[in-house]
């Protein structure tokens, strides 16, 4: 009977264990929420304040605080995960997804913060490009993660998806001429005057929005199946 | 009813437990800190332990001017832990005939 005992007690603590130095990246299903939902709410709230007060520099400037806030709070979400992690395989992979997770935006955040501090006329070319671009840059940092996710899960269902986007993004680019410089397709009557929005920042207002969260809900369904199967 | 013989080297609850969280690849020393809460006396003295045994392999390297320690399962180190398995499961089953 002792024996079975410690047959038992040796069992469970081997399963701990190897449960527990295997956390994998679906614990990142947190952070693609946070920041799905907390663009949705970004982009819903400038869309109706435009619409219906049209532009306030007070208002406008809490609204890019509560931006910041969740990017925040997703940030330490992420050091809290990359913390636990104890595999450093797993940990290489963590932190390049946070480098392009949160690198990319904080570079931005900083152009911006140094572009009010210097005349227009002082600001280089490239930092002007970076901030044109940054819907661009979005989408294939979102891509560059879904592959990254794909290395991890599953390749080839992040693959395509990937690819998907990739092409429908050049074609949708091509479409409407210069893929850089692109230019009205849809039209809305806002604050009695025409405002222009193109495709191309739709498209990039989606990945932003719903992409992440359907990758976070995604890989929320897949840990919660893969505690169901543990139990 | 039979008695099982239980290796030496996994008699000791922390070895098991280093050994166990070596099975997803190699770990530097923080990271066996940080999966089984033990002191850094106690890991040293059962990865010593270990090693002599050729169960687990260390590795040395410098990564920008800084030592960084990281520990390997061995192939005889896998083996003897997947008889140990192998052990408890026999050890299970002759319980539920």
């Amino acid at each position: 009977m002792n024996q079975i005992n410690e047959a038992l007690e040796d069992i469970q603590l081997i399963k701990r264990t190897v449960q527990k130095s295997q956390s994998d990246i679906s614990d990142f299903h947190l952070i693609f929420l946070v920041l799905g939902i907390g663009n949705i709410i970004y982009y819903l709230c400038s869309f109706l304040i435009f619409k219906m007060i049209g532009i306030n520099g007070h208002i406008m400037m809490w609204l890019s605080l509560f931006n910041r806030a969740y990017y925040i709070g997703a940030l330490v979400l992420f050091f809290c995960i990359l913390k636990k992690q104890a595999n450093v395989y797993k940990r290489k992979i963590f932190l390049l997804l946070g480098t392009g997770l949160f690198f990319i935006p904080i570079l931005f955040f900083l152009i911006q913060i140094l572009m009010n501090f210097f005349d227009a006329t002082r600001i280089s070319d490239t930092a002007l490009l970076l901030i044109e671009q940054r819907g661009t840059i979005n989408v294939i940092l979102f891509c560059g993660i879904l592959l990254l996710i794909g290395f991890e899960k599953d390749l080839s269902k992040f693959l395509p998806i990937s690819v998907f986007i990739i092409i429908s993004y050049i074609i949708i680019g091509v479409l409407n001429g210069d893929i850089l410089h692109w230019d009205i397709v849809l039209k809305t009557n806002l604050n009695d005057s025409n405002m222009t929005i193109p495709i191309k920042s739709m498209f990039e207002l989606l990945i932003n929005t719903i992409g992440y969260l359907f990758l976070g809900l995604y890989l929320k369904k897949g840990k919660e199946l893969k505690q169901s199967e543990r139990i | 009813m039979k008695e099982f013989n239980f290796p030496e080297i996994f008699q000791n609850k922390l070895r098991l437990e280093i050994v166990s969280c070596l099975i997803s690849g190699e770990k530097s020393f923080r990271d066996i800190k940080d999966l089984t809460n033990a002191s850094d006396g106690n890991i040293s003295a059962q990865i010593s332990k270990l090693k002599k045994e050729n169960v687990v392999s260390v590795k040395k390297e410098f990564i920008n001017n800084k030592p960084k320690t990281t520990y390997t399962l061995t192939d005889s180190g896998l083996n003897e832990f997947e008889n140990y398995v192998s052990l408890l499961q026999s050890i299970l089953e002759s319980e539920t005939k």
